[in-house]
Parts: C-alpha cells; sequence; structure tokens
C-alpha cells in the first residue's frame, strides 16, 4: 500500500487510479466529518465535503505528507465548514471534543502518547462518534476488516476471501487492525479504557 | 503487555472490548449514491485541471530558464524558445447543439460560465451541468447526438468517455454511425453499438432504456446487453433486472426539444417523415402503397426553426395536403380528404 505522500504523488503524476483510491477513502471520511458536524443534515455534509475534497486536490502539491493525508484534508473541511456556518447563520454549530487539537495530534499520529483526560462521562453518542473517526484514520483495509467482523459477523474465512488472503492472513490482519484501533481509541479516550485489565464501559 | 498477548487475553476471556466498541459505533454512516457521483465528477474535473496545469508547468521552469539565458545572449536566440502563457486547451470534441432554460459548462482552470447560446465547443475535461430548468443538447464527431435532460451533471473526460454524475443522458448515434462512447456510472458502465438510449442515474439505480439497436452494460460481476425495447435496472447489492419499454411517449418526450436541426427548404418529404419518425420512436408508413411515388416527389419549403418534431409534422404535413395518425409507434401518412 502506498503512503499518504506516494499516493499524492501519483495523483499529481497523473495516475487515475491513485485518484480513484485517494477519492473512494477520503470523500466518505470528510463526509462522516462534517456529518457529526452539521448535526446529521446529509446534504449539506456532502456539498461541504465535495467543497472540502475539492479545494484540497487544487492544493495538492503542498501536501508534504508532515501529516497524516486524512489530517491534511480535514483542515480544509474545516474551513468549508466554517464558509458554511457564515453562510447559514441560523445553523447550529456543533462542537465536538475531537476537535480538540489534542485530539487531534492523537489522531494524526494514531499513538497513544499525551492526550488528555477526556470527561470521563463520556456519552454513547460521542463514543459511536470517535469510533468512527479512529476507523477513518486506521488504514482503509483494518477498518474494514474491523466492520466486517464486529458488523456484518463474518468469519475470519469469508474476510479473507473477500480481501484475497489466506485465512492464517486475516487472522493476522485483524489482530493488527484490533490492535491499531485499541492504541488509537485509547489515545483519544484513555478514561475509556479497550484493555483487557482495564475493561470497556458500553 | 504486546499487541497479540492483548488478543490473546481477549480471546480467552470471551470478551472483545475492540468488538463492543465498533458494535456500539455501528456501520460508518456513507453518503448517498447521487452524492457520490456528483463529488466524484467535481473531485475528478479538479483533478484534470490540477494534473493538467502540472504538465504545463514542468517543462515550463526549464523553458523558461533557458530564455532567461538565452535573453543574455539576445532575443534572437531567445525568441523561438518563448511560449504564451494561456493554458493549452483540451481538444475540442462537441460543439453545443440546443440550450434551454439554464446550463453551466465548466473548463478546466476557468470558473463555470453559463451556456446561453448554441456554437459553444465543449473540451475534454470540461464539466457540463444543467440545472433543474435547463437541458442541452451537443453534436459530437459523427453526427453523434448527446442530449441532456434537467438537473444532469457529466463529465467529458475523453474524446470516448463521459461521466455521468447523475441526471440523464440520451445519445442517438444515428443511422449507420458508429462513434465509441462509453457513458460511466457509479453502478456501471454503458457502452452503444450504433443506437438510440438513454441512461437515466438517479441516487439508488442506474437505468438504461435502448430504442435502437443494442447497448452493452458491464456492472461489478455482470456483463450485460439490452436491445430496442428493452430496459435494464442496476442498483447496488441486488442483480440488474430486465424488463420490455415502449419506443414513444411521455417517458422520451424531453429530449423532443433538443431534437437535432432538420432543414426544411429543400427537403424531399420521405426524409422530414425519417427525422420526425427518429427523434419521436415512431416508424412511418403508408396509408396507401400507391401515395409512395406522390410523396417522393414532394419537395418541402420554409423553416421549422424551434418546432419540436411533433410541432413540425403538425404544421408542415397539411401544407402538402398529407395527414398523419398514430397507431402504437407507427405513423400511418395519408392524404387529406
Amino acid at each position: 500500500m502506498p503512503t499518504d505522500l506516494e499516493l499524492v504523488q501519483a495523483m499529481l503524476d497523473g495516475d487515475r487510479a491513485a485518484f480513484e483510491r485517494f477519492f473512494d477513502v477520503s470523500y466518505p471520511a470528510l463526509y462522516r466529518f462534517a456529518l457529526v458536524r452539521l448535526g446529521f443534515d446529509r446534504d449539506a455534509a456532502a456539498d461541504v465535503a465535495q467543497s472540502a475534497i475539492c479545494k484540497a486536490i487544487g492544493k495538492l502539491r503542498t501536501f508534504r505528507g508532515e501529516a497524516a493525508l486524512l489530517t491534511w484534508l480535514c483542515t480544509f473541511c474545516r474551513h468549508e465548514l466554517y464558509a458554511f456556518h457564515r453562510r447559514n447563520p441560523g445553523r447550529l454549530e456543533i462542537e465536538l471534543s475531537e476537535d480538540e487539537p489534542e485530539i487531534r495530534a492523537a489522531l494524526e499520529s494514531l499513538r497513544a502518547s499525551a492526550a488528555e483526560d477526556l470527561d470521563a462521562s463520556i456519552d454513547r453518542h460521542k463514543a459511536a462518534s470517535i469510533v468512527q473517526r479512529v476507523l477513518d484514520h486506521l488504514p482503509p483495509h483494518y477498518a474494514d476488516a474491523l466492520e466486517w467482523k464486529y458488523i456484518e459477523e463474518i468469519t475470519v474465512h469469508e474476510i479473507g476471501v473477500r480481501m484475497g488472503l489466506g485465512e492464517k492472513a486475516a487472522e493476522s490482519l485483524l489482530t493488527r487492525a484490533r490492535n491499531a484501533f485499541r492504541d488509537a481509541f485509547q489515545a483519544m479516550a484513555p478514561a475509556w479504557p479497550v484493555n483487557p485489565d482495564g475493561g470497556s464501559r458500553s | 503487555m504486546t499487541g497479540a498477548d492483548r488478543s490473546k487475553h481477549e480471546r480467552a476471556g470471551g470478551s472483545d472490548h475492540v468488538g463492543q466498541l465498533v458494535r456500539l459505533a455501528g456501520r460508518r454512516p456513507v453518503p448517498d449514491p447521487a452524492h457520490v457521483s456528483r463529488a466524484r465528477a467535481a473531485a475528478h474535473h479538479e483533478w484534470v485541471r490540477v494534473v493538467e496545469r502540472r504538465k504545463w508547468r514542468l517543462p515550463f521552469w526549464p523553458l523558461a530558464a533557458a530564455a532567461i539565458v538565452a535573453g543574455v545572449l539576445g532575443m534572437a536566440v531567445w525568441f523561438p524558445f518563448h511560449r504564451p502563457s494561456a493554458r493549452v486547451p483540451g481538444a475540442e470534441i462537441a460543439t453545443l447543439q440546443t440550450v434551454t432554460g439554464s446550463v453551466r459548462i465548466a473548463s478546466a482552470g476557468e470558473p463555470p460560465r453559463r451556456a446561453s447560446e448554441a456554437g459553444l465547443r465543449i473540451r475534454v475535461g470540461d464539466r457540463i451541468e444543467t440545472m433543474a430548468d435547463g437541458r442541452a443538447a451537443l453534436i459530437m464527431p459523427g453526427a453523434l447526438s448527446v442530449r441532456f435532460d434537467r438537473a444532469s451533471t457529466a463529465v467529458f473526460d475523453s474524446t470516448d468517455r463521459l461521466i455521468l454524475a447523475n441526471g440523464a443522458v440520451y445519445v442517438d448515434a444515428g443511422p449507420g454511425v458508429r462513434p465509441a462512447l462509453r457513458i460511466e456510472t457509479p453502478f456501471g458502465v454503458v457502452r452503444h453499438i450504433g443506437t438510440q438510449f438513454e441512461v437515466r442515474l438517479d441516487a439508488s439505480a442506474l437505468t438504461l432504456r435502448v430504442r435502437e439497436g443494442s447497448v452493452a452494460v458491464e456492472t461489478p460481476g455482470n456483463q450485460l446487453s439490452a436491445k430496442a425495447g428493452e430496459a435494464i435496472v442496476v442498483t447496488s447489492g441486488r442483480p440488474p433486472a430486465r424488463y420490455g419499454i415502449v419506443m414513444s411517449g411521455p417517458e422520451w418526450s424531453w429530449m423532443s426539444g433538443l431534437a437535432q436541426p432538420f432543414h426544411l427548404e429543400g427537403a424531399a418529404a420521405p426524409a422530414f417523415l425519417d427525422w420526425v419518425s427518429r427523434e419521436q420512436g415512431w416508424r412511418w408508413d403508408y396509408a396507401d402503397p400507391s401515395l409512395g411515388p406522390r410523396l417522393a416527389r414532394i419537395v418541402l419549403h420554409g423553416s421549422i426553426e424551434g418546432l419540436t418534431p411533433d410541432e413540425a409534422l403538425a404544421a408542415v404535413l397539411p401544407t402538402c395536403g398529407l395527414t398523419s395518425r398514430l397507431e402504437g409507434d407507427r405513423l400511418i401518412v395519408g392524404t387529406a380528404r
């Protein structure tokens, strides 16, 4: 799988497959990013995400790979959200805990490090939002594997078939996906442990 | 504890906390297919613009450096290396033939502009958008007629590929014309084999209706073909459905206002009837076979500019002492009593 920088370079070189991969991963993530911030207005979220991705493509050559590509894209989405709220002053602006710089940094690095404690009374809705954001920041095949396993409840064998992997490789991938998810989630919500010793509140 | 240890620990204890959280959150919401299509077309358009600009820039800077050096040596040396600063436009691939209501064309690197007059040239990379009140017809090489219904968005990605983001496009390849045009949608790719057909895209489905000839559809996992009088509906998650359709009537009427112009002055009556019938999805015939020689000698005069084919039929036939009636998809032409 190419790095973010390699993907962007391929796009700039006119590689159509790179564009398709970029769009297929980035647009739904930006849509979800906007959706929770626009009170789940699907049309508005689609418009904002479209503007954001087009603006970002226009500035692709400025991407240096210093931040994760999705984090970089989200800065465009934030600008578009701001512009949307300026155009629609009556609309409710929704602030999310994940908009805090510390949380953004944690999402970007996907490492449990120096994130500040979140409010321990994190509610179910916020948790769902954080889980979805964490999934968006994982490598796409990790996120897919976790959703297939836990939401579609398909077998490891079937996950392997979908990914063109053997059962053992699929199991290994799932393990890595679980670990990456756990670390990222822990970074965002350290007050909500997801390790076997601490358990999780659900 | 390592990641592997933790996973073993979880499985051994029968508790999978990652699974609990993922289930709690549920499937991540996804945008509607119509939104995705529209965004993909817009993003693609922007990407093409960026790539084109970059292609121009890459050779530009070495040339500019050469020009500076050459400038020192003298204008006579520099001048042949000079390049105009304007972006090299994409190749022209179509001409706007008819516009009704609001239609916008966005060329790479330029803001969208309102298309209000026939004759505007469409280039590779251009995006055409018809608003809620707009429709447009283009003519492509080989007399290929491409018509867009209201609220449609499409990008001419290359000379033979149209990406339909939403709305409907009707293609009339004309009798005997075999230009290749692929129409790509999120649900599949449509390729025609000399024909008249409509591709309609909405949030949930791609609907293909074939009026003449045959059309191939490639979807993930399926290769289908539809012939005249058939429709195929492609949705995600279900097998494609096929059904029979009528070849004329209200569901085809939107494109009649975008019909290819017919030059009436000096035309033979049968040619006029051929044009009307093709645009309307009819076959025409004589009420009495003896009418054939008489009809062939009739030469028409005047203009039918601004009239739809059925309006033109109603206006022209009485001036020739002729009448017509419809029997299903058959237009029967007879003499006025």
